[in-house]
């Protein structure tokens, strides 16, 4: 049974500190940064109304990171955002970027299907441990490593085909 | 990955975001805030001069302390929403702070519950026993990243009767259902095994929220 401990949420101290991990994660499951955008700022927001219930510093990483990956689902299957993201996605391909030469990688962990794309995100970038990314993504610990095995596959995959590149 | 990471550690939340999000972040503690110091001054003034008793007083106290705005939403698939326009669940939390006389343990024998499997694919993240020798229960979880607060009785009704004027059948159950578009809230009132329930969805989609009580219900 969860107990309620001493821990309190600092709003503010939690948009500093995980501002860059949210963002992150906004942008790998969003097609553009204004959805993205969005969706930073409804997590923060959901933290406002949400923070009582949370009841240690883990908790709180784990809780943005699983709402986080909802809400950029929940507005992925609005319509609304399915038509500005047709004529966005061509925008952010062509988006001019400082780091091009990694963006082979980044565009081919963006392509995989979302399962993969998510575990190989927390995993590799994150490093989060199969265990912690179960509980986040609600799965099993054997679903999890094989996902990440499959990703890992797709991912070789990809950039051999599409980049000529097939290392990660 | 190396370069995986290399790429993504140049990704950083701008500025602008930060300093606008902080900014609605503090707007909307504020609003908090004041919420819950004018339902603090409510609560004080009605328990001044005598003591109010939790068994039986929850429904003429939330009705007393809020405006409700009832509004029958006939839905395309038949359930029937009543528009809550206030926060009627904190509203609801009974006027007693003494220290509760049972614990959760207790409580859910007390009930024939495991509360922790109430709400299937649902975490339980806290349980507070309340009210006057422990008149009910309210429990905190999280389902699919969205905070669910559940309140269990089974001596007093928990839901402001503005919510109960009229019921949806989910699985051949009766239960009242309600909605607060603006902040996003859905609610529900019903009956389990002679145990009264009121549960209040934040930030749920209304097809997730309905598929959750369809699972509880089921349950």
């Amino acid at each position: 049974m969860a107990k309620t401990g001493d821990y309190e949420v600092d709003t503010e101290e939690a948009v500093r500190t995980y501002a860059d991990m949210v963002y992150r994660l906004a942008c790998l499951n969003t097609n553009n940064k204004e959805t993205a955008e969005d969706v930073f700022q409804t997590v923060f927001l959901k933290l406002v109304q949400y923070k009582e219930s949370i009841i240690s510093e883990e908790h709180l990483k784990a809780w943005l990171i699983r709402v986080t990956i909802n809400q950029c689902k929940s507005v992925a299957t609005s319509s609304w955002n399915r038509k500005r993201a047709s004529y966005e996605d061509a925008m952010l391909m062509e988006e001019p970027t400082e780091q091009e030469d990694f963006s082979d990688v980044y565009e081919a962990v963006r392509e995989l299907p979302e399962k993969y794309r998510q575990v190989i995100h927390l995993f590799y970038y994150e490093q989060l441990a199969v265990k912690d990314i179960a509980g986040i993504l609600d799965t099993k610990e054997a679903t999890v490593k094989t996902w990440l095995a499959r990703g890992r596959k797709l991912l070789n995959e990809k950039l051999k085909e599409e980049y000529g590149n097939g290392r990660i | 990955m190396e370069e995986y990471k290399k790429y993504v550690d140049n990704q950083h939340a701008p500025e602008s975001l930060i300093a606008d999000t902080l900014k609605k972040v503090q707007a909307e503690e504020q609003r908090i805030a004041e919420t819950k110091e004018k339902q603090s001054g409510a609560r004080k003034r009605k328990v001044s001069g005598k003591r109010i008793c939790a068994i039986g007083m929850t429904a003429v106290a939330a009705a007393a302390a809020l405006t409700v705005l009832v509004q029958v939403y006939p839905a395309a698939n038949e359930l029937n929403y009543q528009k809550v326009e206030e926060k009627s669940f904190r509203e609801n939390a009974m006027l007693e702070e003494d220290e509760p006389e049972m614990t959760l343990e207790e409580y859910e024998k007390q009930l024939g519950m495991d509360f922790e499997k109430l709400i299937p694919d649902g975490t339980l993240i806290k349980g507070e026993v309340e009210g006057e020798g422990g008149s009910k229960v309210s429990l905190y979880y999280e389902v699919g990243g969205s905070p669910v607060e559940v309140e269990l009785s089974d001596t007093e009704e928990l839901a402001p009767e503005e919510l109960m004027s009229e019921a949806s059948r989910v699985e051949k159950r009766e239960v009242y259902l309600g909605q607060n578009l603006k902040e996003s809230r859905f609610f529900a009132a019903f009956d389990m095994e002679n145990v009264h329930v009121y549960l209040i969805a934040s930030h749920m989609e209304k097809e997730d929220f309905e598929e959750m009580l369809e699972k509880i219900l089921k349950n």
